[in-house]
């Protein structure tokens, strides 16, 4: 391992470390408290960057295709990505239906969006303020991000529906499904690799204090 | 009676835990979707009689899903919090690894329990037949969808360097990383 200038503050305890050039697949650990710092990813610097744009280009079907098709007795109803939120909307439950459009849609969109941002931007710009917003941003939307909450809920829905309606799974439902897959890939990535921020001197340091 | 002084970063969290506890209780009580089909006697389920009646269906795996999501994994995320927020409030910060852990653990099964609030939105759009069939919310699932916010919130608001205050600032590994 390489010592470089840069220095890592664990955001779990706050010990600062030197920074060090990891291998690929290699990973940093908190001498402290033994919170992951960076982990080098297997597929390289670049790697956020086209995980988040795989889970755009399946994002957008996903949102435009059928997601399950439901039917009883000759009578079909199609549902997409949106139609739980937009259910609950119709019952007054306005809020709880806005509630499962972030989690669900808006927040992974926004996080792919400052994934991209983050990706592209902060090397072009050889800015550490710009690459250190893009990580405090995805920090702070990956938590409210669910796709993989929302996949595994539809899956358990095919069985409960089971005995009362015939289920048919759309090409949406799959697009969705890999979308998440690429999604968390794309954050794992970009929030640990020190290759994707490395132009960020004080992204450690930010976010340790934040 | 002397009532000591919460430490600060203890408040919020612990506002928002509490807060959550008292949410769960309806969230578990009251029915949380209500299911209307052809031929059969309209029902509601409430968390736990879902669970329930996954399991007699034979869905085993699935009940246990459902069960840690909606059940479980609240009551461990609450009981968590209390651990640590007991530990910083108290001073009794022995044992900082396995409080790490703890807080590790918390953060990382934070949003599962959005489950059934998916699953409960998704049901009610998916089934609208009518007479047929159909699916409606109850109450009991905004009351829970209350609590897994408060909970998240609460680990959000949980700084975990509080853990370390008491172990020296520049700690020095006998190895290196």
């Amino acid at each position: 391992m390489e010592e470089t200038t840069h220095e890592w503050i664990c955001r779990g305890c706050g010990q600062t470390h030197r920074a060090v050039t990891l291998r690929r697949g290699e990973r940093a650990r908190c001498v402290r408290c033994g919170r992951n710092l960076a982990r080098r990813s297997w597929f390289g610097p670049n790697a956020p960057l086209a995980f988040a744009l795989s889970a755009v280009a399946l994002g957008i079907p996903a949102l435009l295709l059928p997601f399950v098709t439901v039917s009883k007795f000759d009578n079909e109803r199609i549902s997409y990505v949106t139609t739980g939120a937009q259910a609950l909307g119709a019952h007054n439950l306005n809020v709880l239906g806005a509630w499962v459009a972030v989690c669900a849609v808006l927040a992974p969109a926004l996080l792919l969006g400052f994934l991209i941002y983050g990706s592209v931007a902060a090397p072009l710009e050889r800015s550490s303020a710009v690459s250190a917003f893009a990580h405090r941003a995805v920090h702070a939307i990956q938590e409210w991000s669910m796709p993989e909450v929302h996949v595994l809920s539809v899956l358990v829905a095919f069985f409960k529906l089971g005995s009362l309606v015939d289920v048919e799974v759309g090409p949406g439902m799959y697009c969705y499904a890999a979308s998440a897959v690429f999604t968390l890939m794309a954050w794992r990535s970009f929030t640990l690799d020190p290759e994707a921020a490395a132009h960020s001197e004080d992204v450690e340091t930010l976010e340790g204090r934040a | 009676m002397k009532v000591g002084r919460l430490h600060e970063g203890v408040a919020a969290p612990l506002a928002y835990s509490i807060a959550a506890l008292f949410l769960l209780v309806p969230a578990n009580v009251l029915p949380v979707m209500y299911v209307a089909s052809a031929g059969s006697t309209p029902y509601n389920t409430t968390i736990f009689s879902g669970v329930t009646m996954l399991c007699r269906d034979g869905l085993w795996a699935l009940g246990a899903i459902v069960f840690t999501a909606s059940i479980l994994v609240p009551l461990l995320k609450l009981a968590g919090l209390a651990r640590l927020l007991w530990a910083v409030q108290t001073n009794r910060l022995t044992n900082p690894r396995r409080l790490m852990r703890i807080f590790g653990t918390i953060e990382f099964i934070g949003k599962w329990s959005m489950l059934d609030v998916f699953l409960v939105g998704y049901l009610t759009g998916a089934v609208r037949f009518g007479a047929l069939a159909r699916i409606a919310p109850r109450d009991g699932i905004v009351a829970f969808a209350g609590a897994v916010v408060l909970t998240m919130l609460a680990t959000h608001a949980f700084d975990p360097r509080l853990i370390w205050r008491e172990q020296p600032k520049n700690f020095t590994p006998k190895e290196s990383i």
